[in-house]
């Protein structure tokens, strides 16, 4: 076995050293990171904050609009501007000066009826702006405890019915998280899968597999590189952790979602335990096609056979998210290789039933054994094949598995 | 005690008789020569020596007994088709080749660098593989097939890359490894080498042995009675006793006719008084016997010399 400490060490130290693997491991953190600050930045920078007029027939504003103390991109402010009737109010947005004005008639308090005129469609920006000022004029003078609280609703949890799921406030992050990082640990899985496919190939391309053959045991290789496999992995993961948890640390509270965030561990133990066989399976697939392909091209276009279906869920999401107890949402949790991502949704959004967990966690074990076998055979018989794949029906050859 | 000993090892692949029935014993200090066609089952059967493959029938010893993971780091291979890690710094990839032949890190500073310096690889060990030329990159091979001091050294064409000077470098290294009492077995193409280095033989054709023993025992089961002859008078149109004369460049090839031996033919030349500058028996190259033994398993003709051979 000290053979196999060589084998992983050296091939730890050779993918790590690779240019590949940081263009990896900075690459994936910094595309997920640039996403989000994308569609956040586009989601604020596309709400006006061009003012908006309004004309008070009902004499109802006593109080103006008080503009907060700080705004940032994130907590945008649209200024209200009274004007004293709508033909001055219409000159103004016709001028481009207000995006829109809204009328307060007279008897509003029987109706609660607005009229928005607009250059541009009413915002669920305005409306808050709106509301909070009209509220806060109609409540003016009444002394009301806990004022702001009660303007801020009701917050709700939720429990099954037997009691085993209690899922609480701040749903969205509770359900992302989970899903993220069990995300990244499949890219893990698949790049450091990777790294053992290039090897491998590489091996046979360059020759010097059998130089290794002769020297080390075949069973002694494959677990060294299962192993440089993992720890490649598990390098990438801790890497990602640590600049996550950097990022929360400096700037967790200033973004709106995290706020107050309580991390589902339960849930998220349970999907990265999902994730372990994967870690396995992946390598004894990349084995198999590393053995039985001549090339790296080839190798690379065979690789997407694995990569579909272990994504294979992010492209259904959405079918997921809307019915997670579903036969699609299931057929996927118990598929091995979309097992990881599908039931660690479920399991994020919905309460799995417990003997579901238990027999995707079967199913899994059992795929590893399957493919670990089908592994061996494909190195024993393709390990020295230098310019003719091994087909599928070879691997169950008596050659495949000779000992 | 014989250091390789194989017996009636079979293979076949699908439809291809790669080796049928071939056994030979190399023994330590013999420089022993695996000779064959492409294709012929060289390849396949040293591979069922190293253990890559399982005979479909016979059995093979190596160093007392079947091959175990012990005794991988006590064989040195350089296997025909050549690879080291290419995206790596020679050093590195020399001292991870060491590492899987069981040497510890202290062992492999210690002699790596001399072999470095043997084979003019110094200055380029910090160089990826990749950037060497191919020769250099054999050189390199050599080093991982010694470096851990095998007790059996199996090279497949060792000479295939190299210059002479190189070529010369390698049989030094070889004849002293067979004085150091190394078993060494070797696969080449080229003939000369053969004849300078190996002191026995196995010839094999589509998986058969056609021809295996001593080099001497085999040139002698070669010889024929002509003579090589060297002179500066003319020959006379007939002599008494030669069937027929053909000129050979400087020298003339005498066949006697049936039943006179090469010293009749020399008291004949001297009676003649024809001056002789030089006599000598015609021994058959080993390229010679090669394609004459080759051919004649083709032509059906092959199965005695085998028999011949496997009964010495």
């Amino acid at each position: 076995m000290n053979k196999m400490h060589e084998v992983a060490k050296y091939e730890y130290t050779r993918h790590v050293n690779n240019k590949a693997f940081w263009i990896t491991l900075f690459a994936v953190p910094a595309g997920i990171l640039l996403i989000m600050l994308l569609s956040v930045v586009i989601t604020f920078a596309s709400i006006d904050t061009d003012p908006v007029g309004y004309v008070d027939q009902a004499g109802l504003i006593k109080q103006p609009q008080e503009k907060p103390s700080k705004t940032s991109l994130f907590e945008p402010f649209i200024p209200l501007i009274p004007y004293a009737d709508e033909t001055s109010a219409r000159w103004a947005a016709e001028d481009g000066k207000i995006q829109g004005y809204f009328v307060i008639p007279q008897g509003y308090t029987d109706s609660y009826q607005l009229i928005y005129y607009f250059n541009k469609p009413l915002s669920s920006e305005i409306r808050t702006e709106v509301d909070t000022l009209i509220r806060t004029n109609l409540l003016a003078g009444e002394t009301i405890p806990n004022f702001e609280r009660l303007t801020e609703g009701s917050h709700f949890t939720q429990a099954s019915l037997d009691g085993t799921r209690i899922v609480g406030e701040n749903e969205a992050a509770k359900i992302i998280i989970p899903m993220v990082i069990s995300f990244l640990f499949v890219i893990a899985v698949m790049t450091s899968g990777g790294y053992l496919l290039q090897a491998l190939v590489e091996e046979k391309e360059n020759r010097t597999m059998e130089i290794v053959v002769t020297s080390v045991s075949p069973n002694e290789l494959m677990a060294g590189k299962i192993i440089c496999n993992l720890s490649v992995g598990l390098t990438q993961l801790l890497a990602w952790t640590v600049v996550a948890a950097a990022v929360l640390i400096s700037f967790g509270d200033r973004i709106p979602f995290m706020q107050n965030l309580q991390v589902p561990w339960n849930e998220l133990i349970l999907s990265l335990l999902l994730t372990l066989p994967a870690f396995v399976f992946t390598s004894a697939l990349m084995a198999i096609i590393g053995s039985t392909v001549t090339e790296t091209q080839e190798a690379s276009q065979v690789t997407g056979l694995i990569t579909l279906p272990i994504f294979l869920p992010y492209y259904f999401l959405s079918f997921i998210l809307q019915n997670p107890n579903g036969t699609f949402a299931r057929i996927l949790s118990f598929f091995p290789m979309s097992a990881p991502l599908a039931m660690s949704t479920r399991i994020a959004i919905t309460n799995v039933p417990t003997w579901e967990i238990i027999l995707v966690f079967v199913i899994m074990i059992l795929f590893c054994l399957l493919t670990i076998w089908l592994a061996g055979r494909a190195f024993r018989r393709g390990m020295l094949q230098y310019s003719k794949r091994v087909s599928l029906s070879q691997l169950f050859t008596k050659e495949a598995g000779r000992e | 005690m014989q250091s390789i000993v194989v017996e009636h090892i079979s293979k076949r692949f699908g439809e291809v008789q790669a080796v049928k029935d071939v056994s030979f014993e190399v023994a330590p200090g013999e420089i022993f020569g695996l000779l064959g066609p492409n294709g012929s089952g060289k390849t396949t059967s040293i591979r069922i020596i190293l253990d890559i493959y399982e005979p479909d029938s016979g059995s093979v010893s190596i160093l007392g007994g079947p091959m175990n993971e012990e005794k991988k780091n006590l064989i040195g291979y350089l296997p025909e088709e050549r690879g080291l890690y290419q995206d790596v710094p020679l050093e590195v990839c020399l001292q991870y080749l060491a590492t899987l032949k069981g040497m510890n890190r202290e062992e492999i500073d210690a002699k790596l660098p001399a072999y470095l310096e043997q084979f003019e690889l110094t200055e380029f060990r910090k160089n990826k593989v990749k950037e060497l030329s191919k020769g250099m990159q054999q050189k390199a091979q050599l080093i991982a097939t010694l470096i851990h001091d095998p007790q059996v050294i199996i090279i497949d064409e060792p000479f295939s890359a190299l210059d002479p000077v190189n070529t010369q470098l390698v049989k030094d290294i070889l004849k002293e490894q067979r004085t150091a009492g190394k078993t060494i077995m070797m696969s080449t193409h080229q003939m000369n080498q053969v004849e300078q280095l190996c002191d026995k033989i196995i010839l094999i054709d589509h998986g058969n042995v056609l021809l295996y023993g001593g080099l001497q025992q085999i040139y002698e089961s070669f010889a024929t009675n002509q003579v090589l002859i060297n002179t500066s008078q003319p020959l006379p149109a007939t002599l008494p006793g030669v069937a027929r004369s053909e000129r050979l460049n400087t020298m003339i090839k005498l066949t006697p006719e049936p039943g006179i031996t090469p010293h009749d033919l020399l008291v004949t030349l001297v009676n003649q008084g024809i001056a002789l500058n030089a006599f000598e028996i015609a021994t058959p190259s080993l390229d010679e016997i090669f394609i004459q033994v080759v051919q004649g398993s083709n032509n059906g003709n092959g199965k005695k010399e085998i028999q011949h051979e496997q009964d010495a």
